[in-house]
């Protein structure tokens, strides 16, 4: 039983613990609602990625790549969207358009400044200096592909462009010995007639895609010369410079004939694949076929030209950009932020070459890509590397000069004349900007 | 009263009939309305404007239309696709009609072959294109492998610009299956009565074709003929996979140009107005056709002079 002294003493004790409680209690929820109110704030954010699907092996590796970063993020849930890769940049220009574009897209260098040109892409410059991101550990001078005019619209995915494959199998059978590093055009022809056999249908060297801006290019800025002038509103493909080099690349087919008619039908069959040519200049991107391919290969280093002794190689990366239209652009830059790092870069290193030092010089990577020695494409795109003449007609004036040097590549017509109509095409488009 | 109230209870049921029907078409005439009718209203408005997709469209009136007038690129396109149509349309019409006739005779297991005929048409386009490339291969291809039996070094068929048109051309005729079920069901239609009167005034298979089953299937063959004029300007995804266009425009079909401008160098008003260009062409040669066709196709039971 209680007391009535005790019972008014405890209701006495109890409403003082009542009081205290509830202060306490009003104290916290009161100190609670800004918490409240960060949490709701810093909610993950979700980002919508796409990019094209190549393989199973690239939807993988990036899978990894994106559940790592959310692992780790507090400020985005990355959601990516693996698309077909026919029309994937029309429909991202469409879906753009429409206002229900992805945060992210995959970027190719051909895009870029038709994108960047018509406000598709944030300008990561600023967000890299907000947030002071330490670039001094890429070998990679994103600049030369990924800006355009002063701002950066591409985080790097990888490193890319022309690589040159040798069939070694080819090579030891007709006891021809490996390429030095200081091998040059003439060394090319020699080796090329050398593994050339007719009966077998077997040819020495060939290009899988000699159009400008594709590996054409590398030989003619080799020979000093150059596809547009420095303003990029002139083109110099009928220059006695480009027509001379373009006239060496016809002869290794018509004149030498070390190579087979190098432009091929989509779905053809790739006669470096099934070993039937020896010297292969193609893009990085081949080397998983490659490795498939069942012969022993691996890279060389540009020749040089023998006159000018210069080299050249055509860049081709591959970059992550934030769509203008993103209405989460914080997080969206998060997510870039981490896919163009070093962590970031670390995952995709089999697919292709990062942009990073550490990455690059790290023997994992080296030994995802043997029996090919990597260092060498790694060399000659921070050595020599170009880039792809990005202009904002650029899908417009490359298709042009393919058009007008088909007949030359299939020898219906001659490189002056090819030339000298591409010329005229390339300067009559460019004579065009800003009308329509 | 019960007269109009009956009369009141009438309208009622036909109006509710009528709003029932509409009802009932609703999903049709909306479909109609934004996915056809719409997007034509804003392609003509587009055609009046410079619009780059990303930033919204300018109005520059006529100028679209008055740039078309002088570019070359747009007249070799018309030209490739009225040659490809001059040619591909009366061949594939000959063709197919011919084998419809074949199909159309009484033999064993003719079914089988109906089918074979018809297959083509249910392979999808991408793949029948992609097979058609093996085919043209000048190195490993069917084609120049046949030709060599008989002597001939084939050509680069689809890397040559005297070429290419044709093997675009050769390859359309591989789905005449289309047009000879539609001629095989004008076929049957025809009155076995009228060979009969053939037969009786002495006539062979020749007279038969000529007097009755031409005559009969001009419809059919007028209806088949508007049908591939219109697919024939159309046509879009074979170039585009096959060639691209080239070599050196040799394939650079109307409505690939159309792509190219609106998808490639992001110009959606001057593609509109390509595209408005060649509905007119399309519109202008069917009225024509319509028009001519009073000279030479029969109707049963049609009293018009002719």
């Amino acid at each position: 039983m209680t007391s009535p002294s005790t019972a008014r003493s405890s209701r006495t004790r109890l409403s003082r613990r009542t009081l205290v409680a509830g202060a306490a209690a009003v104290a916290a929820a009161s100190s609670s609602i800004p918490l409240v109110n960060i949490a709701r704030a810093q909610e993950k954010k979700e980002v919508r990625i796409a990019t094209y699907t190549i393989s199973k092996d690239w939807d993988a590796t990036i899978q990894t790549m994106i559940d790592d970063f959310n692992k780790t993020s507090t400020l985005a849930d990355a959601k990516i969207e693996f698309r077909p890769g026919d029309q994937y940049w029309d429909k991202i220009q469409t879906e753009f358009a429409g206002g229900n574009a992805p945060d992210i897209t995959i970027n190719q260098i051909d895009w870029l400044a038709p994108g960047a040109s018509r406000g598709m892409f944030v300008d990561l410059n600023p967000l890299y200096e907000r947030d002071a991101v330490d670039l001094s550990g890429l070998w990679y001078d994103m600049k030369q592909e990924w800006a355009w005019e002063d701002g950066m619209y591409g985080a790097l995915l990888y490193a890319g462009g022309q690589a040159l494959y040798y069939n070694k199998s080819l090579l030891d059978a007709a006891k021809e010995p490996v390429p030095q590093a200081d091998w040059t055009w003439d060394d090319l022809l020699a080796s090329a007639q050398k593994l050339t056999d007719p009966a077998k249908k077997q040819f020495g060297v060939t290009l899988s895609n000699p159009n400008p801006p594709y590996w054409g290019c590398a030989f003619i800025q080799s020979a000093g010369g150059s596809v547009l002038n420095d303003a990029r509103d002139e083109c110099l493909l009928n220059s006695d410079v480009s027509r001379t080099t373009l006239q060496w690349l016809v002869d290794l087919t018509f004149k030498h004939k070390v190579a087979p008619v190098m432009i091929q039908e989509e779905g053809a069959e790739n006669p470096f694949l099934t070993g039937k040519v020896a010297y292969y200049f193609a893009g990085t991107w081949e080397e998983a076929s490659i490795r498939t391919a069942g012969f022993d290969w691996n890279f060389l280093p540009m020749p040089a030209h023998p006159t000018t002794k210069q080299r050249s190689v055509q860049m081709g990366s591959n970059a992550w950009s934030i769509l203008s239209t993103t209405k989460n652009e914080d997080a969206a830059w998060e997510v870039v932020k981490y896919l163009g790092g070093p962590n970031g870069a670390a995952n995709v290193q089999s697919l292709g070459i990062p942009g990073w030092t550490s990455v690059v010089e790290s023997e994992e990577f080296k030994k995802a890509h043997l029996p090919g020695d990597i260092s060498i494409p790694v060399a000659d795109f921070r050595d020599v590397g170009h880039d792809y003449y990005g202009t904002e007609d650029a899908g417009e004036w490359w298709a042009a000069v393919t058009q007008e040097f088909g007949p030359m590549w299939s020898g219906e017509d001659t490189v002056e004349n090819a030339t000298q109509r591409a010329t005229d095409a390339v300067n009559e488009i460019f004579s065009r900007r800003g009308s329509l | 009263m019960e007269h109009h109230a009956s009369r009141t209870g009438f309208m009622t049921y036909r109006r509710w009939e009528t709003v029932a029907g509409y009802l009932f078409i609703a999903p049709w005439i909306i479909g109609l309305l934004v996915f056809t009718i719409g997007p034509i209203i804003a392609s003509f408005y587009y055609s009046l404007t410079s619009y780059q997709l990303v930033k919204p469209p300018v109005w520059i009136g006529l100028d679209n239309y008055r740039r078309l007038l002088h570019d070359d690129l747009f007249w070799k396109s018309m030209r490739v696709t009225t040659t490809y149509v001059a040619i591909s349309v009366p061949i594939g019409l000959v063709l197919s009609f011919c084998v419809a006739l074949l199909m159309n005779q009484k033999v064993k297991g003719i079914g089988f072959w109906r089918t074979i005929f018809y297959l083509p048409n249910l392979v999808p386009l991408v793949a029948s294109t992609m097979l058609w490339l093996w085919i043209f291969n000048p190195d490993y291809g069917l084609l120049n492998n046949a030709l060599s039996w008989i002597g001939i070094d084939g050509p680069n068929w689809l890397r040559s610009q005297q070429w290419a048109l044709p093997a675009l051309i050769i390859m359309n005729l591989w789905t005449v299956g289309g047009s000879t079920l539609i001629y095989l069901a004008g076929l049957q239609g025809i009155p076995s009565d009228l060979y009969e009167a053939v037969e009786v005034d002495g006539g062979g298979a020749w007279a038969k074709l000529r007097t009755v089953t031409i005559p009969q299937m001009t419809p059919v063959i007028f209806y088949n003929l508007i049908l591939g004029l219109i697919a024939g300007f159309q046509v879009f995804a074979q170039p585009l996979i096959m060639t691209g266009g080239g070599p050196r425009y040799s394939t650079m079909f109307v409505v690939l140009y159309l792509y190219q401008n609106a998808f490639s160098n992001f110009r959606m008003g001057y593609a509109s107005a390509i595209a408005w260009a060649l509905f007119l062409v399309i519109l202008v040669l069917t009225i024509l056709l319509f028009r001519l066709s009073d000279r030479w196709v029969y109707y049963e039971g049609d009293t018009r002079r002719r």
